[in-house]
C-alpha cells in the first residue's frame, strides 16, 4: 500500500515537472487556455439541463407566461455567454496552439544546440532524442501528451464537480411514500445502487484504459518502426530524385513495392491481432455510463412517481447524473492516461537531463594581435565515449605559429579526430592539450572557440540570406562580409547577384534564392571561415568535390588567405601537402611521420607509398598501365 | 503568391466513387462494419431523445411503477447496445482497416514518382503536384483517411436529418425551414472565417517552413560541429524567435476571425433555441403541447440542427478532400513520354555501339543548351574517360546515354538505331552505373547489391570481393543478411562514405550491364584504396564499353580513348598521350594537376605571384 503510493506520488511529480517544463518553454499559457475553455465546455451543458428542470416544472404546475419568458429568456442568455466565453479561450489558446508542434521540437533542438558535443555525436544519446521524436510522431506519448489530454482532464474535474453539485438535490429530497419496488428504488438504497454502479464503472473503466495504454506501449517499439518505414519508403525516398537515377536504371520499382508490401503485411497481421482487444475495451468501457444512466433514470422515476420530485426534477437529475457518469469517466481515463504517459516522460527527461560534464575553465584567452599562439598536443590519446579501440595513440605535436600543416593518412586514421581534439569538441582521453603552454580546458570554451576557423568536409550552409550565412548571425558588418567572399573566390560571383548578400541560399525560403554549385558552396564555407578571422585556420578535405582549375584556385588562395595564421589541412589528394611547410601522417590513430614533404617522399614509410600510389599516374616515366584491348 | 484557381480534373462524385473503390479493393469488410456504426449512430441518440419525454409522459399519465421500469429498462438496454455496437465497430474498423486505403493512394503515388519519365522530377509543375500528395496522404487525419469518417459521418448526418425533420414536419413545417434556415447562417459565418484563411495562409506558411526548418537543422546532429565552432545557435534562435513573433501576430489574427465567427454562431443559436423555446412554450401555455411533448419537440429542434451543421460541416471537408483525392489522381495521370511498351526488341548481340548523333539538350526554362550539337560513340571493348570542369554538362551526357533524358535535338542510337524505338524500361537495362549520389538502401546487404528480391548469392559475394568489401563484410554479424540504415532498423549498419562507395560498385558489378559507367568513384578513397580501383579497372571493364568521370586525370591513364568536354560540346578526343601532345585544355588541366606530384615542379611555394602561369 505503502509502495503504491509512493509510486503515484513519484508520478504526480513527473506529470507536475511536465507541466512546468512546458510553462517554462512558454506554452503554458496554451495549456492553461485550452483547460479553461473546455472547463467552461464541461459546465455549459448543465445549466440548461438546470433551467429546462425548471421550465418544465413551471409548465407542469403554474405555466405562468411570465416567468416561463423569463426562464426561457435566462437559459439562451447564460447559454450564448458561456458560449461566448468557452470560444474566446480557445480561440486564444488556438493563436499558439497551431505551433505547438514546432515549439515541442524546438525544444528538444534547443537542447541539441547546448549539448556537450561529445553527447550530441553519441550514438547513444542520438538513440534517446530519436526515440522521444518517434513517440511523439506516432502517437503524441511524451510531453505533447500532457497538452493533449489538458483539455479533458480540465472538462473531467470540471465537469465531475459541476454535475455532481447538481445532482444533490435528488440524493437528498426525502421519498415521501409509494410502496414496493418504487419505494425501495425511492429510498437511500436507490442511492446506493448508483454508487454501486459507479464504483464498479471506476474499477473497469481503469482497467480498460490501463490495458489500452498497455496495448499501445507494447507495440510501441514496433509501431515507431513502422512509421520510420511509412516515411522513408512513401517520402524520403520517391522525393529524392537524385536516387531517382538508379532506381530506374537498375529497375528497383518492384523492389520498392516489395519492401512496402512486406511491411504493411506484417502491419496489418498486428494490427487484425490487436484490433479485436482494442475493440472489446471500447465496447466494455461504454457500457458503463450507459448502465448508469439507465439506473440513475430508475431512481428518478421512482422518486418522480413516489412524488418526492417534480417532472422538472426527472429532466435535471436524469441528465445530470449522466453527465456526471461520462466526466467521470473521462477523467479517469485521463489520469489513466496520464499515469501510462510517465514512462514516456521518463524517457524525455532522460534526454532533457542529459548533464553537461565538460570542464568549463574560466580562464580568458589572450587576445594577441601577433597571432602568437602556441598549440601542442602532449601524449594525447582518445577513444570515442563507448568504443574500446584508440582513435588516437599518444600523438605529440607542436603546430608552430604561423605554419602550414597539412595532415594525411588513409580512411580512418585519425585525422579529423585530432581536428576535434583540436577544437576541444572532444577532451583527450589521455594526455593533455596546451595552448601557450596552458590546458587548453581551463580557457573559457566559448573564447577558445573563437579561436578556430573551420571549414569540415561535410560543412553545412543554412538557408538564409548570403551574409547572415558567412556572418553567421542577423547581424554582420557587411565589407567585412564582403571582402571574406573575395578572398574566397566568390567576389564575382557576388557581384552577379541581384540582391547581393540578401540573396538567399538554396530555394527553401526564396524562389530566386541561388543554388550554388558543390565548388562555390565551399568556397562559401571558406569565406565563413576567413570573416571570423581566427587565428587558426582548419580546412578538412576543401578540394574533394572540385576540378583541377577550381582546386589549383582554392590552394592558391590557401596560401593568400591563410596569411600569417597557423593553418592545417587535411586531404586526400596530397598534391595539396607541397603547400605545406610540414606533413603529419597519421596511420591508426598514431603519427607516424612528420616533416617536410622533400624529406618524406624520400623516407620508406607511410608518406612514401601513399604519394606513390598518386603521383605514378602523373609521373610521365612512371608504370606502365595494364593491358587494355584496343579499340 | 498569386495561384489562378484551377478546375481539377475530376469531380467530386468522381472522386468518392474513386476512395469508394478503392476501399472496395483493400478493405472490403469495412463496408459492413461502417453500416453497423451508421445504423447505431443514427438510432442511439433519437432513443435518447425519446426517454426523457417518455418517462414524463408516463409519470403524467399515471401508469403504473411497473409499465415505468419496463419501458426505461428497455429502452436504456436499446441505448447500451448501441453504444457498445458503435464504439466496437468504429474501433474495430479504424484500427483493423482504416490505414490500409491510404498506404495503398500513398504505394501508387510513390510507383509513379520512381517510374515516370526522369525529367519530370524537374518541372516545376510536376513537382507541385507531387508535394501536394502530402497533405493527402501525411497522417490519420489526411484525406486519405479521414475521408472515409467524413463520409461516414454524411452518411448518418443525411439520415438523421431525415428523422428530425419528420419529427419537425409533423409539429410544423415553418419551424423546420426557420432552423435550416438559421443553422444556414450560421454555416456562412464559419465558412467565410475558414475563406480568410484559406486567402491569407500564404503570409504565415513561409513563417512556418522556416520555423520547421530551424528546428530540423538545429536538431541534425551532423551540422552540430559548423553550430559551436561558429557560434550559431545565437543566430538560429533570433531567426526562431522573430518567425515565432510574426506568426503568433497572425494566429491572433485569425483568432479574432475565428471569434467573430464564433459570435455570429453565438448569436444565431440564441435566436434559434430563443425561437424554439418562445414557439414551444406559446404552444404548451396555450394547451397545445404537454410537457412531454414539449421535451420531445425540444430535443429534435437541437437533434435536428446538430445535424443539419454536421452536415454542412462534413460537406465542406469532403470537398477540401476531394481536391486532395483529385491532386493525386492528375499525378497517378501524369502523361508519360518514353516508351513503355511495345518497341523493337533490344538487338540480340555482344557489340554494342552507343551513338549520340547531333545531340543538344536544354534544361526547361533555362537560356542556352547544356549538351550543344554533340556526336560521340562509345563501342562494347573501349574504354573511355570523361573530363571536364564542373558545369561542363557531364552529368547531363551521362543522363542522356542512359536514357533519362531525351534529346532537345538530335538522337541517340543504339547499334544504329533510335532508343526511342525501344521499350525504354529495357533499355536500361544495358547500363551499370554508379553515380555519384547513389546511396544505400534500407534492405539487407545482399539486396542492395542485388536490387532485386532474389539475390545470387554467390554472385553478390564475388561482387562485393571486386569491390574490395569481403573484409567488411565478414565483421558483419549477419553476414550478407545485414540490413543497412541504423537510422531506420536499430540493429542495422551504416557503412562510411568509403565503404558505401565500394558498394556502390558492387551493385553496378552484379547488374554486369554492358556499359559501364562511373561518375566520380574514388571522390571518397584514401590514395591508396584509389589505386586499387584504379588497378581493378582494365579487369572489370573487360569486353564492355565504359565510361570513366573523374576530376583526378590520373584515371584518364588506363582509358583508350579521353573525351573533354567543355560548355556542352567534346572539345578534344584522343588517347591521353594525345591530347598532350595537342596542347589544349586537356594539357593545361592535366599540368595543373600533376604539377604538384612532379619531383621538381614549375610552380613555386608562394602566395600569389605565380598565378599568371594559370594565363
Amino acid at each position: 500500500m505503502k509502495k503504491k503510493w509512493a509510486e503515484w506520488k513519484k508520478g504526480a511529480a513527473l506529470t507536475l515537472r511536465g507541466y512546468r517544463t512546458l510553462w517554462e518553454a512558454g506554452m503554458g499559457r496554451d495549456v492553461l487556455l485550452t483547460g479553461l475553455s473546455s472547463a467552461v465546455a464541461a459546465v455549459a451543458p448543465l445549466v440548461t439541463l438546470y433551467f429546462s428542470g425548471q421550465i418544465i416544472n413551471e409548465l407542469a404546475g403554474a405555466r405562468s407566461p411570465q416567468r416561463l419568458l423569463w426562464l426561457a429568456a435566462l437559459t439562451v442568455g447564460i447559454g450564448l455567454a458561456m458560449h461566448l466565453a468557452k470560444n474566446l479561450l480557445r480561440r486564444g489558446a488556438e493563436a499558439r496552439g497551431g505551433l505547438f508542434y514546432v515549439h515541442m521540437y524546438m525544444l528538444y533542438s534547443r537542447k541539441l544546440l547546448d549539448m556537450d558535443y561529445e553527447d550530441v555525436e553519441d550514438a547513444r544519446v542520438q538513440a534517446k532524442l530519436d526515440k522521444v521524436k518517434q513517440l511523439q510522431n506516432w502517437n503524441g506519448q511524451g510531453l505533447m501528451r500532457l497538452y493533449w489530454v489538458a483539455g479533458e482532464l480540465a472538462e473531467g474535474i470540471a465537469g465531475t464537480i459541476s454535475s455532481f453539485a447538481l445532482t444533490l438535490g435528488l440524493f437528498l429530497a426525502p421519498a415521501k411514500g409509494g410502496s414496493g419496488l418504487a419505494a425501495v428504488l425511492a429510498s437511500p438504497w436507490g442511492t446506493v445502487l448508483i454508487l454501486g454502479l459507479l464504483a464498479l464503472s471506476v474499477a473497469v473503466t481503469q482497467r480498460c484504459a490501463a490495458r489500452d495504454s498497455k496495448l499501445w506501449i507494447d507495440g510501441a517499439d514496433y509501431m515507431t518502426l513502422i512509421n520510420r518505414l511509412f516515411v522513408y519508403f512513401h517520402f524520403t525516398l520517391p522525393d529524392d530524385h537524385k536516387q531517382g537515377k538508379e532506381i530506374r536504371l537498375y529497375r528497383e520499382a518492384p523492389l520498392v513495392k516489395g519492401a512496402i508490401d512486406e511491411y504493411v503485411q506484417t502491419w496489418e497481421a498486428s494490427m487484425k491481432q490487436r484490433a479485436g482487444k482494442f475493440a472489446r475495451l471500447w465496447g466494455i468501457r461504454s457500457v458503463f455510463p450507459c448502465l448508469i444512466s439507465g439506473a440513475v433514470y430508475l431512481v428518478v422515476a421512482a422518486k418522480a412517481w413516489c412524488g418526492a420530485i417534480g417532472l422538472g426534477g426527472v429532466v435535471q437529475y436524469a441528465g445530470a447524473v449522466s453527465l456526471f457518469a461520462a466526466s467521470f469517466q473521462t477523467l479517469i481515463d485521463v489520469i489513466t492516461r496520464l499515469v501510462s504517459n510517465n514512462q514516456f516522460l521518463e524517457i524525455t527527461f532522460d534526454f532533457l537531463d542529459q548533464e553537461n560534464k565538460k570542464y568549463q575553465g574560466a580562464l580568458p584567452t589572450e587576445k594577441r594581435l601577433d597571432n602568437e599562439y602556441l598549440i601542442e598536443f602532449h601524449d594525447v590519446s582518445f577513444r570515442y565515449p563507448g568504443s574500446d579501440t584508440w582513435a588516437i595513440r599518444h600523438l605529440n605535436l607542436t603546430l608552430k605559429i604561423g605554419e602550414r600543416l597539412a595532415v594525411v593518412g588513409r580512411n580512418g586514421s585519425g585525422k579529423t579526430t585530432m581536428i576535434k581534439l583540436l577544437c576541444r569538441l572532444y577532451d583527450p582521453t589521455e594526455g593533455v592539450i596546451t595552448l601557450n603552454g596552458i590546458d587548453i580546458k581551463k580557457y573559457n570554451y566559448k573564447e577558445y572557440l573563437a579561436l578556430f576557423s573551420v571549414v569540415f568536409q561535410d560543412f553545412h550552409l543554412f538557408s538564409f540570406p548570403l551574409g547572415q550565412a558567412v556572418a553567421a548571425s542577423v547581424k554582420y558588418d557587411q565589407a567585412a562580409v564582403e571582402k571574406a567572399l573575395d578572398q574566397a573566390g566568390l567576389g564575382e560571383r557576388l557581384k552577379r547577384m541581384p540582391q547581393r548578400l540578401e540573396t538567399y541560399l538554396n530555394k527553401d525560403f526564396d524562389e530566386s534564392g541561388v543554388e550554388f554549385s558543390g565548388g562555390e558552396a565551399q568556397k562559401a564555407a571558406i569565406a565563413r571561415a576567413l570573416y571570423r578571422d581566427a587565428p587558426f585556420l582548419v580546412l578538412d578535405e576543401p578540394t574533394a568535390a572540385l576540378d583541377p582549375l577550381a582546386e589549383y584556385e582554392v590552394y592558391q588562395n590557401f596560401g593568400k588567405v591563410a596569411g600569417a595564421k597557423t593553418a592545417v589541412c587535411i586531404s586526400h589528394r596530397l598534391s595539396s601537402c607541397r603547400f605545406c611547410d610540414r606533413i603529419a601522417v597519421f596511420e591508426k590513430g598514431r603519427l607516424v611521420q612528420l616533416g617536410s614533404h622533400d624529406s618524406l617522399v624520400a623516407e620508406t614509410g607511410a608518406y612514401q607509398r601513399l604519394w606513390n600510389a598518386q603521383a605514378k599516374y602523373y609521373d610521365e616515366e612512371g608504370i606502365v598501365l595494364a593491358e587494355s584491348p584496343g579499340m | 503568391m498569386k495561384k489562378p484557381t484551377q478546375k481539377p480534373n475530376y469531380s467530386m462524385g468522381s472522386d468518392v466513387v474513386f476512395l469508394l473503390r478503392l476501399a472496395w479493393q483493400e478493405v472490403r469488410p469495412l463496408y459492413a462494419w461502417y453500416a453497423l456504426v451508421i445504423a447505431v449512430q443514427v438510432a442511439r441518440p433519437f432513443i435518447a431523445m425519446i426517454l426523457p419525454s417518455r418517462v414524463i409522459w408516463l409519470l403524467q399519465a399515471g401508469a403504473s411503477f411497473e409499465r415505468l421500469c419496463a419501458e426505461i429498462f428497455l429502452l436504456s438496454m436499446a441505448i447500451l447496445l448501441c453504444g457498445a455496437a458503435d464504439q466496437m465497430a468504429d474501433t474495430y474498423g479504424e484500427r483493423r482497416y482504416l490505414v490500409i486505403p491510404r498506404t495503398a493512394l500513398s504505394t501508387k503515388a510513390d510507383l509513379k514518382l520512381v517510374t515516370t519519365d526522369y525529367p519530370h522530377g524537374e518541372r516545376q509543375d510536376f513537382l507541385n503536384l507531387a508535394g501536394k500528395r502530402y497533405t493527402a496522404i501525411n497522417s490519420n487525419n489526411s484525406a486519405g483517411e479521414e475521408s472515409y469518417r467524413v463520409m461516414r459521418g454524411l452518411v448518418t448526418a443525411s439520415a438523421g436529418l431525415a428523422v428530425y425533420a419528420a419529427v419537425l414536419w409533423s409539429l410544423s413545417p415553418w419551424i423546420l425551414l426557420a432552423i435550416a434556415g438559421l443553422t444556414m447562417v450560421s454555416f456562412l459565418g464559419r465558412r467565410a472565417a475558414n475563406r480568410w484563411v484559406f486567402r491569407n495562409q500564404d503570409n504565415w506558411v513561409p513563417l512556418e517552413r522556416k520555423m520547421n526548418y530551424i528546428y530540423t537543422e538545429a536538431g541534425d546532429y551532423r551540422f552540430a560541429k559548423d553550430v559551436r565552432l561558429f557560434g550559431m545557435s545565437q543566430w538560429l534562435l533570433d531567426v526562431y524567435a522573430s518567425c515565432t513573433r510574426l506568426r503568433t501576430d497572425w494566429a491572433n489574427r485569425e483568432g479574432r476571425v475565428q471569434f467573430a465567427a464564433d459570435v455570429a454562431d453565438g448569436l444565431v443559436t440564441l435566436l434559434r433555441e430563443g425561437g424554439a423555446y418562445a414557439w414551444l412554450l406559446y404552444g404548451a401555455v396555450t394547451g397545445a403541447i404537454d410537457p412531454a411533448a414539449f421535451v420531445l419537440y425540444f430535443g429534435a429542434v437541437g437533434n435536428f440542427s446538430q445535424s443539419l451543421m454536421d452536415f454542412f460541416t462534413r460537406f465542406a471537408t469532403l470537398y477540401k478532400f476531394h481536391l486532395q483525392i483529385a491532386n493525386v489522381r492528375e499525378l497517378l495521370d501524369w502523361p508519360e513520354e518514353f516508351r513503355r511498351e511495345g518497341g523493337l526488341p533490344l538487338p540480340d548481340s555482344d557489340s554494342w555501339e552507343l551513338t549520340l548523333d547531333h545531340v543538344s539538350y536544354r534544361y526547361p526554362k533555362a537560356e542556352k543548351d547544356t549538351i550543344h550539337d554533340m556526336c560521340l560513340t562509345l563501342r562494347s571493348g573501349q574504354r573511355a574517360a570523361l573530363v571536364g570542369l564542373n558545369g561542363a554538362g557531364k552529368s547531363t551526357l551521362v543522363k542522356l546515354l542512359c536514357g533519362l533524358y531525351d534529346p532537345t535535338e538530335g538522337q541517340v542510337l543504339l547499334n544504329g538505331v533510335p532508343i526511342t524505338q525501344f521499350n525504354r524500361e529495357e533499355y536500361y537495362s544495358l547500363f551499370s552505373v554508379v553515380f555519384q549520389d547513389s546511396s544505400v538502401r534500407p534492405y539487407t546487404l545482399a539486396k542492395n547489391v542485388a536490387l532485386s528480391d532474389h539475390p545470387d548469392i554467390e554472385r553478390v559475394k564475388q561482387c562485393l570481393d571486386l569491390a574490395g568489401l569481403t573484409e567488411r563484410v565478414a565483421e558483419l554479424p549477419q553476414g550478407l543478411d545485414t540490413r543497412m540504415m541504423k537510422y531506420i532498423w536499430h540493429d542495422g549498419v551504416d557503412f562510411s562514405g568509403g565503404e558505401s562507395q565500394k558498394l556502390m560498385l558492387a551493385r553496378a558489378l552484379y547488374k554486369d550491364g554492358p556499359v559501364i559507367i562511373l561518375d566520380e568513384p574514388t571522390a571518397a578513397l584514401d590514395p591508396i584504396a584509389e589505386a586499387e580501383i584504379y588497378e581493378k579497372y582494365s579487369g572489370l571493364t573487360q569486353g564492355k564499353a565504359s565510361l570513366y568521370i573523374s576530376h583526378r586525370l590520373a584515371s584518364t591513364r588506363f582509358c583508350d580513348v579521353v573525351l573533354l568536354l567543355e560548355d556542352g560540346a567534346v572539345m578534344e578526343t584522343g588517347t591521353h598521350q594525345e591530347l598532350l601532345d595537342q596542347r589544349g585544355k586537356y594539357y593545361e588541366l592535366y599540368e595543373t594537376q600533376s604539377a604538384y606530384y612532379r619531383k621538381n615542379p614549375t610552380w613555386q611555394k608562394g602566395e600569389g605571384e605565380d598565378e599568371e602561369e594559370m594565363g
